[in-house]
């Protein structure tokens, strides 16, 4: 783990850039790379992990004097699940098809590298309101990623937008969403577990190259 | 620093306390709201498990029977009842493949009025992903080759093959769904005439 507790003095570009937590430090991958083939899911996977990365740093954060360091990790493990149940079951009741949707990958965010790294090395060491920045920083710049990794998955491989938005409520047709290119089948690698992988890599060689030059 | 072991005992104690009572209230508040989705995602399968046209209410035509021997299960099942006219047209009933690779499986089986399968679709089951899986719809078009056939047809064996690395699965489905048919065919007046107490 790095040993950073002044990450909040850093401009907020360089999260979202030099210090991407999805670019650079590529921890806690699989439930968005899972989901990112369509980009209604990775909406909703990004806005998810933003509530409870947000919950999570400030309740651990809020205890930081109650629990001592030997019992931190099994607590914050407890914390972050307890945060994930409760959303869980709440999507069950009101989305059911939206959970049905996300599988396994919204459970096992309980266990997610990446909030368990920043609890343990941030939000433990810092007021509320700081871990509840570095928290917001860190889900926007995941947002980001997700965002243009959806879009350009769901485009490569459907030639559209938001296909799944039925997902959400009964009342939308199941044809809806935008379609750039219409009467295509696509370019089925694009959804596939590889087309993630192959996704992530051009757009970290992309960031990578531009960081390169001034 | 040094850490007493009461403190953190205690320490663990309260938070693994705190997050046990906030588990337990969200499952009440949302225990209503999840029954009723899984009630209206049961009755949208079986309506879709009758493809001939009825015309009454199919869900609420509903008896509940218990036979051990025929459909794998001691506890009351259920069947629903389509008519057309008040004259039977088709009957879902639920039944239970209590032999399947990693415990029991629960399908739903439509059946047209003489007997013949219409549809038959796995509502729970715990079989290998990647083997035994595939007796799902959405894994493969296995399950489809029961539409169609009656009891002699499934008796004779052949009528619907076996699934190669996944025989306990699909031999456990095809008995139960065969066990089924006997059971239409032999009480098949009772249980269009019982009336639901």
């Amino acid at each position: 783990m790095e040993k950073d507790g002044k990450i909040t003095n850093a401009p907020k570009l360089q999260i979202l850039l030099q210090k991407n937590p999805l670019l650079f430090r590529l921890i806690g991958l699989s439930p968005f790379l899972a989901l990112t083939h369509s980009l209604l899911l990775s909406l909703t996977m990004g806005i998810l992990f933003l509530v409870i990365f947000c919950l999570t740093s400030s309740l651990v954060s809020a205890t930081r004097y109650l629990i001592p360091p030997p019992a931190a990790l099994a607590s914050h493990v407890v914390i972050t699940s307890t945060v994930v149940t409760v959303l869980d079951l709440s999507l069950q009741a009101w989305f059911p098809d939206l959970r049905t949707a996300l599988g396994i990958y919204l459970p096992i965010m309980a266990a997610n590298c990446l909030i368990l790294d920043r609890t343990m090395v941030f939000a433990s060491q810092n007021t509320v309101s700081q871990a509840f920045k570095d928290a917001v920083l860190h889900s926007l710049a995941v947002l980001v990623v997700l965002i243009l990794l959806g879009s350009f998955r769901e485009l490569i491989s459907h030639g559209s937008l938001m296909k799944d938005l039925f997902l959400l409520t009964n009342s939308i047709p199941k044809d809806s969403g935008i379609h750039l290119i219409p009467g295509t089948h696509g370019f089925p690698l694009a959804k596939m577990p590889a087309g993630a992988f192959l996704s992530l890599a051009l757009l970290i060689a992309a960031v990578r190259s531009y960081k390169k030059t001034p | 620093m040094k850490f007493s072991r009461i403190s953190l005992v205690l320490s663990l104690f309260l938070v693994l306390f705190t997050a046990t009572v906030i588990t337990a209230l969200f499952t009440e508040l949302t225990r209503e709201p999840i029954n009723q989705v899984a009630i209206r995602k049961q009755e949208k399968l079986i309506r879709s498990l009758i493809s001939e046209p009825y015309d009454n209410d199919l869900v609420s035509d509903k008896i509940m029977v218990t036979a051990l021997g025929d459909l794998g299960t001691g506890d009351p099942v259920p069947i629903y009842r389509a008519r057309k006219n008040g004259h039977p047209v088709g009957f879902v009933i639920l039944p239970v493949a209590p032999n399947g690779y990693n415990g029991p499986i629960r399908l739903a089986v439509g059946l047209d009025a003489g007997g013949r399968i219409l549809v038959v679709r796995v509502i729970e089951d715990r079989e290998t992903p990647g083997f035994g899986d595939k007796i799902h719809r959405q894994k493969s078009d296995w399950i489809n080759q029961f539409t169609g056939k009656s009891l002699t047809e499934l008796t004779a064996g052949g009528a619907v093959d076996q699934i190669s690395g996944a025989s306990i699965s699909s031999n456990a489905v095809i008995k139960a769904v065969t066990r089924v048919l006997e059971y239409y065919q032999r009480e098949k007046e009772q249980l269009w005439k019982k009336m639901e107490k």
